[in-house]
């Protein structure tokens, strides 16, 4: 089937284009779902919130990874920011977190990531399952 | 007619698939069809386009969304354009940044 000249413009990206129309993820949602996807590796944990330089909260296993993401087209960057659990090694888990978010964002957005920036915030200390409120 | 659209009974159709979570008017606040006194967001009918913009539930993927979407409408007249525009995560997931994890961990 063809579809009869559905716009000539060419300078947006057709990703996902079919007969019956065009599919576009925004780039929050992508950023959501990353942020979720992070939190699937163990020992990885969130990065507390940054407002000019200070610090506010706590760097924790509980918090969601701040993820900032820029799709174009069909294509996604990835700025990630998290922490990781004491005694892991550093590298390693970074590693397994930019495969698992590359898999992650393609099976569920449909974007191929083309690089993912990770910031490591902190070292958290192990999950102690349980805190005392 | 088939040019007589309705934008409440397409957004309806469309809120009721289950990997949709809500509608939205995309980034610019485009995707919306004004009707007197009020306006329908998230859908947005044109003699050579439909465009949805929606939010999505999460484990569903894009394309499911696209597809169930398409389905819910069930008009094979015109392209129908769908724009994820934000993701609802299940109940489980962490706070948002700069929200207080309250989270119950058996011990």
């Amino acid at each position: 089937m063809s579809t009869v000249g559905t716009r000539a413009e060419a300078d947006r990206d057709e990703q996902e284009m079919s007969e019956r129309g065009r599919t576009v993820v925004a780039g929050r949602a992508v950023e959501r779902l990353a942020a979720y996807a992070v939190t699937e590796i163990e020992s990885v944990g969130g990065s507390a919130r940054r407002l000019l330089g200070v610090t506010i909260g706590a760097e924790d296993q509980d918090r969601a990874a701040g993820v900032q993401a820029r799709v174009d087209g069909a294509t996604a960057d990835l700025d990630v920011r998290l922490s990781i659990a004491y005694p892991n090694p550093v590298a390693v888990t970074c590693e397994r977190v930019r495969v698992h978010l590359i898999q992650r964002v393609a099976e569920l957005a449909g974007l191929t990531v083309s690089r993912v920036d990770i910031t490591v915030t902190a070292l958290h200390a192990p999950a102690t399952g349980g805190r005392l409120q | 007619m088939t040019s007589d659209l309705d934008a409440d009974l397409i957004a309806a159709a469309v809120r009721a698939v289950p990997e949709v979570s809500g509608l939205d008017s995309g980034r610019f606040g485009d995707i919306a069809t004004y009707l007197p006194g009020r306006r329908v967001v998230g859908v947005r009918i044109r003699p050579e386009e439909i465009a949805i913009g929606v939010i999505s539930r999460y484990p569903a993927s894009v394309a499911e969304v696209a597809s169930a979407v398409r389905a819910a409408i069930g008009r094979g007249d015109r392209p129908v354009r769908v724009a994820v525009m934000d993701m609802v995560l299940p109940a489980t997931a962490p706070a948002a940044l700069g929200r207080l994890a309250v989270k119950e961990e058996h011990s």
